[in-house]
């Protein structure tokens, strides 16, 4: 188990004519065994700041500690899904949990990173696919074995990138309840970082939920979830809580939406003057 | 019932069959001396072996309209040759008819079986330094910024130079002519698979690199287990260039300076005008190409099944 502190980070992306501010004086607390979802419009930084905590890129400015540890480089203590890719296309779905078990537990034997492996598979019900490559595989299925690698992993902290964007409604939903079981079902709660843009995907996940918004990418708003583990989908959507939380979230999107579009409107009426 | 029986895919393997069986009549009415008669035997065994690889092709491809298409091409490409021939179309020296020229693989067999083994042998030791050489060097240069940079405008430089400017260095400086060979293959070989390593490096997904990374990989296996298969299917297209050069450098290598090997086989029958022997020479090589390319492709398949 182990906490995220991310510290005053900035995040500025130059190009030769102009400067993009990507993340502005981020500052939040993760503590461990949490799940928080970030969610915002497109554009305003989530998946930097998703690669900024992995260690992939380096921030402006800022920094971020994971447990005592300040990260520089990504670590096997991260570990990562993203919406598509996470996978390797040219390792079967086996080769694919054994590669990342034995890269990331270097003390397992041969025979422990096989049982392993065949165990995770059989979990997400993939084991008649072990020898599939990842395009032979529907898009959830893929999710699912990205997923369960992760849990292979025995990493203290997820973060996971849109993870279910791509896929339909229904098989989004399956999806959630199995990350979910899984997470709960561990012997050690992990710490996730969760990057959506459907707001019942993070109502229902997280226990708090950042609300982001663009230019420049900052925090507008951190949201406590109240409702307790394990919850039931039909009895929390219909609540009463749980649609006022959402229009309070909707509305809070929104907004930046409107200001962005009298921008645009702004802009444009200039242009045709 | 009928109508299954004389589709017209099946009537396209009707003609082409019969076509093949024309040829071989022909062949049986025609000849006029021991060496057509030796010529016409390797001719009809080599019409029947067409025949039944036809047929056998037939019952195991999952694309029979292919298969069906490829023959049929190569027996009208065999009746306009005896026609042309036959006819005498064209000067039949320069141009000399099936009979004569199979007859040569009955003189000439020792020469070119023992040419095209040369040739392998020099084909095969310079591609696969080439690959040995040019697949590490180039997982590393793509991977490293600075080693790029410092080694992307020097091949710049040197890749587009015809490998045969190196012959007269290479005769000079190595000992024997079968090293200068095997080196100017490599030199040829070397900069396309090279460069495919590189480009193929490039083009790996960030997302797939990002991934790899967040497992903490050591360099070593990052670079043998990622960006080795990552890089793979640009490493095949280069590798494929690379061997098509190799192939050509070898023949004109041969040509130059050599006195084994197919490509001499060819520059010496030229020297005596023998057209029968240099078309026989040229179907031998252009067998040989199909079958390395053929190989090549069952190799690449395999390799890239993920794809």
């Amino acid at each position: 188990m182990l906490n995220i502190d991310i510290n005053n980070i900035s995040m500025i992306y130059e190009t030769k004519d102009s400067k993009v501010n990507a993340l502005h004086n981020i500052n939040l607390e993760i503590n461990s065994g949490e799940f928080v979802s970030i969610i915002g419009p497109s554009g305003c930084g989530k998946s930097t700041l998703i690669n900024i905590i992995a260690g992939i890129i380096k921030p402006t400015k800022g920094f971020i500690k994971v447990g005592d540890r300040k990260v520089e480089n990504p670590n096997s203590d991260i570990s990562v899904v993203f919406q598509d890719y996470s996978l390797f296309p040219w390792m079967t779905a086996y080769d694919n949990l054994h590669f990342a078990i034995k890269n990331t537990n270097k003390n397992l034997t041969e025979k422990e990173i096989k049982e392993k492996a065949l165990k995770h598979l059989e979990i997400i019900g993939l084991s008649k696919f072990s020898n599939s490559f990842p395009k032979e595989l529907s898009g959830g299925m893929t999710q699912k074995l990205a997923i369960s690698r992760m849990f292979a992993l025995d990493s203290k902290i997820f973060l996971l990138d849109e993870p279910f964007g791509a896929l339909d409604a229904l098989n989004r939903i399956h999806m959630q309840d199995l990350l979910i079981y899984l997470w709960r079902s561990g012997n050690n709660n992990q710490t996730i970082l969760y990057i959506t843009h459907d707001v019942d995907e993070s109502i229902f996940l997280s226990d708090r939920i950042v609300v982001m918004t663009p230019s420049p990418g900052k925090i507008k708003e951190i949201i406590e979830i109240p409702f307790k583990r394990p919850r039931n989908r039909k009895e929390l959507t219909g609540s009463k809580e749980y649609l006022s939380l959402r229009n309070h979230i909707l509305s809070l999107l929104t907004e930046d939406m409107k200001v962005s579009l009298n921008k645009q409107e702004e802009q444009m009426r200039k242009y045709y003057d | 019932m009928i109508k299954k029986l004389l589709s017209p895919l099946r009537i396209q393997q009707i003609i082409t069959i019969l076509i093949f069986s024309g040829l071989l009549l022909s062949i049986a009415i025609f000849p006029n001396n021991l060496q057509e008669y030796a010529g016409g035997f390797i001719y009809s065994i080599l019409l029947l072996i067409l025949m039944v690889l036809l047929i056998v092709e037939l019952y195991i491809t999952k694309n029979p309209q292919k298969i069906s298409d490829i023959f049929l091409v190569i027996a009208i490409l065999f009746v306009l040759w005896e026609v042309i021939t036959r006819f005498a179309l064209i000067d039949i020296v320069v141009f000399p008819p099936p009979v004569k020229v199979f007859a040569v693989y009955f003189t000439d067999y020792l020469e070119i079986l023992l040419g095209i083994a040369n040739s392998l042998l020099v084909l095969g030791s310079g591609y696969i330094l080439a690959i040995i050489i040019a697949i590490p060097l180039g997982l590393l240069v793509g991977w490293n910024k600075r080693l790029y940079d410092l080694s992307y405008p020097i091949s710049k430089g040197l890749s587009p130079v015809p490998p045969m400017v190196y012959i007269p260095y290479a005769i000079i400086l190595l000992p024997s002519f079968f090293l200068s060979s095997v080196f100017v293959i490599f030199v040829g070989s070397f900069w396309p698979i090279f460069l495919g390593v590189i480009t193929g490096v490039f083009n790996i997904d960030s997302k797939i690199i990002n991934s790899a990374k967040t497992l903490g990989l050591s360099d070593k296996t990052m670079l043998t287990k990622i960006l080795l298969p990552g890089a793979m299917p640009h490493i095949f297209s280069g590798a494929f260039i690379g061997l098509i050069i190799g192939v050509i450098t070898l023949l004109i290598a041969e040509v130059i300076g050599s006195s084994v090997g197919i490509g001499w086989y060819l520059q010496h029958q030229s020297q005596f005008a023998n057209y029968d022997a240099i078309l026989a020479g040229m179907i031998v090589i252009s067998i040989m190409v199909i079958i390395i390319t053929t190989l090549f492709d069952k190799v690449q398949n395999h390799v890239l099944r993920w794809q």
